[in-house]
């Protein structure tokens, strides 16, 4: 009996190998609208279990077994277009899948986030589309780091500056690149807006941690921002003006390729001319894109951004500092299974500030080549990924500032990296990413290997879960600690023997629930700084050491609910986290740090050409140094009488924190036709008054609190033609 | 998703109360804290100690009524202990007559008062040694400077100079060269150019002084530079102290000076 049943199972599993049939499916997802490639669309089958997503250029591939009939159905869904079925037959197909946009006046009110298909690893991931950006309130113009700022897990430090601090590291810890070129210093003005216009965005991807391994260079997360391609149908203009700037884009078709421009330019500076005042700062940005399609096989996509700024106090006091970024990408589909993406950028930052006797100059350039492969193996559903980079970062900093000409420098220096990843499917439940990148700074004497573990578990359609490890390695980081200061001073310096690199193991670990109209997620994460340098706070002469080799360690959960509502779609973020980070031996909270905090965003529909947006953000002060008094000292000017100076008498540091910050924004939208919107941010709708920080008294003694922004609205109107 | 209700709610639990807790500030209050100014130096009739306790944040501005009066101050070399008395006429200002330091020598420091937490700190005189001077004027008027680097005991090496320049009778009119009267700095060499040697269009007369100080005042006065609060800061909060178990400095300097007479 046991033999027949052994016999039946083997003739059925023969049965099964023989007749199922391999299935590869291939292709590319545009917008039917303006052939701008997709990113991230939900590429799945009926089973629920089969699927993937579209890559940064709207590609992809999803093989499997077919043992069931000739043609079955493949969806295609991406939020804020219309979900398409595509009926598929034979084994081998490529397809040119164009989606349609949702109205216009949808458009309006779009929120929901394009989480990837549930088949994917997304843990510490969330993307994001820039319309959701642009229709959130603002102050002045829409920015990409304020927005972030609204979501679990990333913290501020106040409502001037837009720096964002993920799951308890600093600023300059999180890689920021615009189509694969990094950016250093993408700030304007006191960090009061990013460089980059987000209207010339299509897709904002963050990775908090565990970031994959072709990307490397930093400790924290991944922040990956991709420029439009442009309408390779026809020509577009749109005109917005806000507070801040006005922005003009264009976009349209060049012959067998497409191009997307955008120019901003701040104006009150023209305005004051008008009646003959001076407004002392402006700055203009852009961001140009030329895509190329020279074969089926090929695309070239150029790319660049530049921003300058200007302050001008007067005659004999001035700054200016510029980005400068731009890319070469090659990309090349030999076939359905092989892809090459070859990558050459320049990206320089520059500032000087002068006054009419002392000068201050900044720079820091990054020349870099970067190659990757992909190919889709059928054995477990294997997408291997392996390449090679290289950066020669140079770095200079010259200053006749007493205080700053001890941080002089001058140098050039390499980095190579090697990388390799497989992501592949163990069972039909079973996800894994497994990665390494080998990567080598030539003032190091030994490469840092730098693995990559990422691990799913799909319970059912509706709930997963997933873990991951990583670690990771950084050269280059920026002097000011916690400390927000005008990007002109924000000075990146290479790291040297004497402290090592900065070194840091993620670990993280995610449940979602996904319904229709219901996404839960929780997410637990523990970062450890093995190795974070800081500038030496206590530096007084050549012998003291300039900079530290510090730890640090940060942890929390973060916790975020989404519902999609006929009416409206709302999100609740909760995140509770503890960073401590130790100088000379001893543990503080960073100047960034809140305990807990709390966000609630909310997107309304559009009806009759009305929309709106609102945000709601509670969290714990941040620390602060309290000064608990003051001390006299003599000092001896002169050597020869003393003079009696107050200094403050400061707590230990961090060890007291402000009030608890909260604080309303609402954006109203109204459309009055294709062409025409206005729109009002309000910030502060309540004037809730939040510690900005104590300001010291002329006496040196005493402090008062500067407040940060009062209720503000700002009216602003979009054209598109 | 309900059977990890009661692993989230207690991981939520563990975190939340995980991160109640805040760093200690361990730093006594301003008023229970003693702070001391002190320089050895070398040409002084009597060296002085300053004590003062700290104020509070609301507390009046007049620095007099801080001074700390009533301490035993003990200062000890090479197995001699000398005690500083509290002047008559300053309250807080302690004074060691008739009293000069030696190059090379470690002198400690005990202050005990009541109220405070005992002091004990310690300085170690610079090395002293011939500067070296010399001069010359060139064709132009203009004047160049030099001497010999001082080092240090311990080998810290410090250098640190002003200048002045007044009129012949007697100095009692001095007057300030430029706006800074001191200097930091490795040279060994100065050039002044003629233009700013001069005082209502004549020539006069200049007096010029060298210090070699130690770490602690070194340090102190770097800090006096790089710390105030007022200021772009590279650094953040800090109080300063070379002392145990309170604020400020037990420093000392060894001061040198030429005279370049080229009165009209």
């Amino acid at each position: 009996m046991n033999i027949i049943k052994q016999t039946l199972i083997i003739i059925l599993i023969s049965h099964y190998i023989l007749f199922a049939q391999k299935i590869r499916i291939y292709g590319q997802v545009k917008d039917s609208l303006t052939a701008e490639p997709l990113i991230g669309v939900n590429i799945y089958l009926c089973d629920g279990k089969t699927g993937t997503v579209s890559d940064g250029d709207g590609y992809f591939y999803l093989s499997f077994e077919n043992s069931q009939s000739d043609t079955f159905s493949v969806y295609f869904q991406y939020v804020g277009y219309k979900t398409k079925e595509q009926l598929i037959s034979g084994t081998t197909s490529f397809l040119d899948v164009d989606l349609q946009p949702v109205s216009l006046e949808l458009a309006d009110s779009i929120s929901v986030q394009a989480n990837r298909f549930r088949n994917e690893i997304g843990l510490s991931y969330q993307s994001f589309q820039p319309l959701t950006v642009l229709n959130s309130a603002a102050l002045g113009d829409a920015d990409i780091f304020r927005f972030l700022a609204t979501q679990s897990g990333i913290s501020f430090s106040d409502d001037v500056s837009n720096r964002i601090y993920i799951r308890g590291m600093r600023s300059d810890k999180l890689l920021i690149l615009l189509d694969d070129f990094a950016l250093y210093n993408p700030y304007h003005l006191v960090n009061i807006s990013s460089a980059v216009d987000v209207g010339s965005v299509k897709n904002i991807e963050l990775y908090k941690s565990v970031y994959p391994v072709n990307q490397a260079g930093r400790t924290g997360g991944m922040l990956k921002l991709y420029t439009k391609q442009g309408n390779a149908h026809h020509f577009n203009l749109d005109f917005d003006v806000s507070l801040m700037s006005t922005v003009l884009r264009l976009q349209g078709p060049l012959g067998n390729a497409s191009y997307f421009i955008s120019l901003r330019r701040t104006y009150l500076d023209f305005l004051t001319k008008l009646v003959d005042e001076e407004f002392p700062y402006s700055f203009t940005d852009g961001v140009v894109n030329i895509t190329f399609k020279p074969g089926k096989k090929h695309k070239i996509v150029l790319s660049g951004i530049a921003s300058f700024d200007e302050f001008l106090a007067n005659f004999k006091e001035h700054s200016r500092w510029s980005n400068q970024a731009y890319g070469f990408n090659w990309k090349y589909y030999p076939s359905p299974r092989l892809y090459f993406h070859t990558n050459v950028s320049y990206s320089h930052f520059r500032s000087s500030y002068n006054t009419d006797s002392l000068y201050t100059n900044n720079a820091i350039n990054d020349l870099s080549y970067k190659t990757n492969l992909y190919y889709h193996f059928d054995f477990l559903k294997t997408t291997l990924n392996a390449g090679a980079a290289f950066h020669s970062y140079g770095i200079s900093f010259q200053s006749a500032e007493e205080l700053l000409e001890i941080l002089n420098q001058d140098s050039r220096v390499n980095q190579y990296d090697l990388f390799i990843n497989f992501n592949t499917t163990l069972s039909g439940r079973l996800k894994a990413d497994l990665g390494l990148t080998l990567s080598h700074y030539l003032r190091f004497t030994r490469p840092q290997l730098l693995p990559l573990v990422r691990l799913q578990y799909l319970f059912s359609n509706s709930f997963k879960v997933a873990t991951g490890y990583a670690r990771k390695a950084q050269y280059l980081f920026t002097i000011n600690n916690e400390r927000d200061i005008l990007p002109p001073f924000n000075i990146w310096r290479a790291l040297d023997k004497d402290t090592g690199p900065e070194i840091s193991r993620q670990l993280s670990f995610s449940a979602s629930l996904k319904k229709p109209s219901l996404d839960m997620d929780l997410e637990i994460y523990y970062n450890f700084l093995e190795r974070i340098v800081d500038y030496n706070r206590k530096y007084l002469n050549q012998e003291d050491a300039l900079f530290l080799a510090n730890q640090g360690e940060s942890y929390g959960l973060e916790a975020n609910l989404r519902y999609y509502y006929t009416l409206f779609d709302l999100e609740l973020h909760y995140a509770l986290s503890r960073t401590i980070y130790t100088m000379y031996g001893k543990p503080y909270y960073p100047s960034f740090h809140r305990l807990h905090k709390f966000d609630i965003n909310l997107h309304s529909k559009s009806y009759k050409g009305w929309s709106g947006s609102l945000h709601w953000v509670a969290a714990s002060g941040r620390p602060y140094t309290v000064t608990k008094g003051y001390y006299y000292l003599h000092h001896y000017i002169d050597m020869v009488s003393p003079t009696v100076f107050a200094s403050p008498y400061y707590s230990v540091i961090n060890s007291a924190r402000y009030p608890a910050y909260h604080r309303l924004d609402l954006r109203i939208n109204k459309r009055f036709s294709g062409h025409f919107k206005l729109y009002l941010n309000i910030i502060n709708v309540y004037n809730q008054k939040n510690i900005f920080y104590y300001q010291f008294n002329e006496d040196k003694k005493s402090a008062s609190p500067v407040y940060m922004l009062p209720f503000l609205p700002t009216l602003g109107a979009e054209f598109k033609w | 998703m309900m059977r990890y209700g009661k692993f989230i709610l207690l991981a939520f639990l563990v975190l939340f109360v995980s991160c109640l807790e805040l760093p200690e500030d361990v730093n006594l209050p301003a008023e229970k804290v003693l702070s001391v100014s002190a320089l050895l130096q070398n040409d002084v009739a009597e060296q002085r100690l300053y004590l003062y306790r700290g104020g509070a944040v609301s507390d009046t501005s007049n620095p007099d009524i801080f001074r700390v009066s009533g301490a035993d101050v003990r200062l000890s070399v090479n197995g001699l202990t000398y005690n500083y008395t509290e002047s008559d006429t300053s309250k807080g200002c302690y004074v060691l007559k008739n009293f000069s330091p030696q190059g090379k020598t470690l002198y400690r420091l005990i202050v005990n008062h009541p109220s405070f937490p005992q002091i004990r700190t310690e300085t170690l005189y610079p090395a002293i040694q011939d500067f070296n001077w010399s001069y010359f004027f060139d064709s132009g008027g203009n004047l160049h400077l030099s001497w010999r680097k001082n080092a240090y005991c311990a080998g810290y090496r410090v250098d640190m100079y002003q200048w002045k320049y007044g009129f012949h009778n007697g100095w009692e009119e001095e007057y300030f060269w430029g706006s800074e009267n001191y200097y930091f700095t490795p040279d060994t060499f100065l050039i002044i150019e003629e233009k700013a040697l001069l005082h209502q269009n004549r020539k006069v007369d200049l007096k010029f002084f060298v210090f070699a100080v130690d770490k602690n005042y070194y340090d102190y006065s770097r800090f006096r530079t790089y710390f105030d609060p007022l200021d772009f800061r590279l650094v953040d909060f800090g109080n300063f102290s070379t002392i145990e178990n309170g604020l400020g400095y037990f420093g000392s300097v060894y001061r040198d000076s030429v005279i370049i007479l080229r009165n009209d």
